[in-house]
């Protein structure tokens, strides 16, 4: 409780925290990167050659810089979106149904919404935030209402919205031009993509996207009453109870911004790369788990996610250039990554078990929850 | 003291980690190797047409899917042959192959080749946006742009020949027919027409059940659709559900029916309920691509290869097995077969002009 207690004007002990907090993941990553380095030499490789090639390919060199950051903004997204039901206490793993949900809304309304494209774009995304949004206050109602467990109810939503559109796009609104095998919408109109930032990459506007959100992440943690509110929820509910917050209100509105931020990551991939909403898209390169294993490892701080976002996918894209040029396996990059949050939550086990004799039963759901999902 | 343990225990799975990497390695190696030895070049390769060209495969992980692993090959032995830099680019979830496409791109390689159906969509747009850079080509699935060479199978035509020996192995006893594919659609049109082409041109009063299990890798719903055709009354039942395959392979054994696999040999002495397979043969595709592209008639028309390219077979038909014919086939049986399959060959059966789904239905 004392390390986080906030002191918005002591600009020494927020620095001295910041690098607290960053010594930590940043151990961690450097453990992931021996263990990548010895199952490289295990594969007969130069670890060194293997890492300046797989950093040069994803960091350094400009294209490959702009295809890890065009990859890293869902990821960003869907890091802030957990993070936001997170630090109120409120596990939900359903960021990545709410992402589905949200941005199919928004790709079907800007199908078919007849109008000048960028009202129908601003109007498609705006349908898309509120499904997503009420997607998620699908598991929240259930937990007031019914006190179902919320981590079960988003882990499940996933794959009900994963399905449902997964018929949408087999069935009644498949692409009909095309290979069949291919389960897609009709590309959306060209005017309401998303503007690319960079020539010849697929860089686009989705990454100010991010930024902005990350921004309203940021703000909404530190200058709103709500933030607060929701913060102090997740630390100590009965003290919250007692201090006068609202705690259903919190919990709806914080469920709401959560799934809206999720949809956010799902619609910037569709505007900003596909142009369609196609079966999987969201699911099989697992953008909301790389944004959960971000969020943990940074700790839920906004700042820290947006970086460790932008590292887990310039490891994803710098293991797809060694697996091509070098013919280094895939997986180191997965590896790594595992690595890493596993070092992390290391850290956790720590804490909780410090905590737990410290103030017996205080934060636990917090943590355990944290421990659960990442099995 | 908890540190300790935990710093332990990390080591542990680390070492854990080595350990199963440890026997996997040696395959690895086997692949680099071939890649060095094409990049040094020796005074033979200097004169080789592909010296110096780059060319590349993007496809699905490969790991043990045999219809990937042919193409692998395929690749590296053309690289031997023509001299060029062969890549493999594995692609991992559905955005790696955009991704790994505009790095080819960037990286400029001479031929991209999208390996199946999955590499379709991203292909299609790298080749729009940049139909300059590179050279394009994709397996086994069509796209609308231009510059890419679609090859596609006429599956029909090796559908054909395991519908005359399901005919000919039931001695058509019983004249309803069954078959388990993955999808109902265009694609599993092709094997359903074809397949009731071959088994009426012996059984003209055949009938025919379809089921869908609906998924590429899933063995135990086709166990149960097969046994539900069996017990319907099929002596025949054609399997052509990817994954799926085995499952129907071993209702075929308890129950005593006879079935047909899908896409490479998977005949098996301890089944010999299994009376041949169709062939989609990737590795030829592969190889006649390259051919063509080092050939001086490369273009991007789209074809369909079929049996007269080698790409499309049927085990027992056209190409041997270490596994003898089952029992039922006697050799007159398999002149028949072998005679449409060399009729296909010449074109005097055709098999390339099937009607569409929808006008086949019409007709009837």
């Amino acid at each position: 409780m004392k390390k986080n207690k906030i002191s918005e004007n002591m600009v020494l002990a927020s620095l001295i925290r910041g690098l607290k907090a960053v010594r930590q993941p940043a151990l961690a990553t450097l453990f992931g990167l021996v263990v990548g380095a010895l199952v490289i030499v295990a594969c007969g490789e130069n670890p060194f050659a293997v890492y300046k090639e797989m950093f040069t390919k994803s960091f350094i060199q400009p294209f490959y810089l702009y295809s890890t950051l065009t990859r890293a903004t869902p990821i960003i997204i869907c890091a802030m979106a957990t993070a936001m039901a997170w630090r109120a206490g409120y596990i939900n793993i359903g960021v990545e149904g709410q992402m589905i949900a949200g941005s199919f809304a928004a790709t079907v309304a800007a199908i078919y919404i007849p109008g000048p494209p960028i009202l129908v774009a601003i109007l498609a995304w705006l349908i898309g935030m509120c499904v997503g949004a009420l997607y998620a206050l699908l598991p929240a109602i259930l937990n007031w209402k019914y006190q179902v467990t919320m981590v079960i109810t988003t882990l499940m939503l996933n794959y009900v919205a994963n399905y449902i559109t997964s018929y949408f796009v087999t069935y009644p609104l498949k692409d009909p031009a095309g290979d069949g095998m291919a389960l897609q919408t009709v590309a959306i109109d060209k005017a309401m993509c998303l503007p690319r930032l960079a020539p010849k990459s697929t860089f686009n506007a989705g990454f100010i996207v991010a930024v902005a959100v990350v921004l309203f992440m940021i703000f909404i943690t530190k200058r709103t009453v709500f933030g607060y509110e929701s913060k102090m929820g997740g630390f100590n509910p009965s003290f919250a109870r007692y201090g006068g917050a609202k705690q259903v209100k919190v919990m709806l509105i914080t469920m709401a911004l959560s799934g809206a931020i999720a949809s956010l990551g799902g619609m910037t991939e569709v505007f900003g790369l596909k142009y369609r909403f196609s079966d999987g898209m969201l699911t099989s390169p697992s953008y909301a788990w790389t944004g959960l294993m971000a969020a943990l490892i940074a700790d839920l701080n906004p700042l820290g996610m947006f970086f460790i976002s932008i590292f887990l996918s310039g490891l994803q894209i710098g293991g797809s250039a060694i697996q091509r040029s070098m013919g280094v396996p895939l997986e180191i990059s997965t590896i790594i990554q595992c690595c890493i949050t596993l070092f992390v939550s290391v850290k956790l086990v720590f804490r909780f078990k410090k905590r737990k004799k410290d103030t017996e039963g205080e934060n636990q759901i917090k943590v355990e929850g944290k421990e659960g999902s990442e099995a | 003291m908890k540190k300790v343990l935990a710093l332990l225990l990390a080591l542990v799975m680390c070492f854990g980690v080595l350990a199963g990497c440890g026997e996997k390695a040696p395959e690895t190696p086997a692949e680099a190797p071939e890649n060095g030895a094409d990049t040094e070049g020796n005074e033979d390769t200097n004169a080789l047409p592909g010296k110096g060209k780059k060319i590349a495969l993007v496809t699905d992980k490969v790991g043990t899917q045999v219809f990937l692993v042919m193409m692998v090959d395929a690749l590296n032995e053309a690289a031997e042959k023509y001299g060029f830099e062969a890549t493999v680019a594995e692609c991992a979830d559905s955005a790696a192959f955009e991704d790994n496409m505009r790095a080819l791109v960037a990286e400029g390689y001479d031929l991209i080749i999208g390996g199946g159906w999955f590499a379709g969509d991203a292909i299609n747009k790298v080749a729009t946006e940049y139909p300059d850079a590179s050279n394009y080509a994709l397996i086994d699935c069509e796209v609308e742009a231009e510059n890419v060479k679609c090859i596609t199978y006429r599956e029909q035509e090796g559908a054909y020949l395991i519908g005359q020996l399901a005919a000919l192995v039931t001695d058509a006893e019983s004249h309803l027919y069954g078959a388990v594919h993955c999808f109902e659609g265009p694609g599993s049109w092709r094997y359903r027409y074809g397949y009731m082409q071959g088994v009426l041109s012996i059984d003209p009063e055949a009938k025919f059940v379809f089921n869908y299990i609906n998924s590429f890798t899933d063995p135990a719903k086709a166990k149960e659709l097969s046994i539900q055709q069996y017990e319907q009354g099929c002596m025949f039942v054609n399997s052509a559900a990817a994954g799926g395959d085995s499952g129907t392979f071993e209702a075929a054994k308890e129950k005593g029916f006879y079935t047909s696999g899908q896409d490479i040999d998977l005949t098996n002495p301890e089944n010999p309920y299994i009376i041949s397979c169709q062939i989609k043969d990737s590795y030829n595709t592969v190889l006649n691509l390259i051919d063509e592209f080092f050939s001086d008639h490369w273009n991007t028309e789209n074809s369909a290869w079929g049996l007269a390219e080698n790409t499309i077979g049927a085990v027992h038909v056209t190409q041997e097995s270490k596994n003898p014919v089952n029992e039922r086939l006697s050799e007159e049986d398999m002149a028949i077969v072998k005679q449409s399959a060399e009729d296909i060959r010449s074109g005097k059966l055709d098999l390339t002009n099937m009607p569409t789904e929808e006008e086949f239905n019409a007709a009837k």
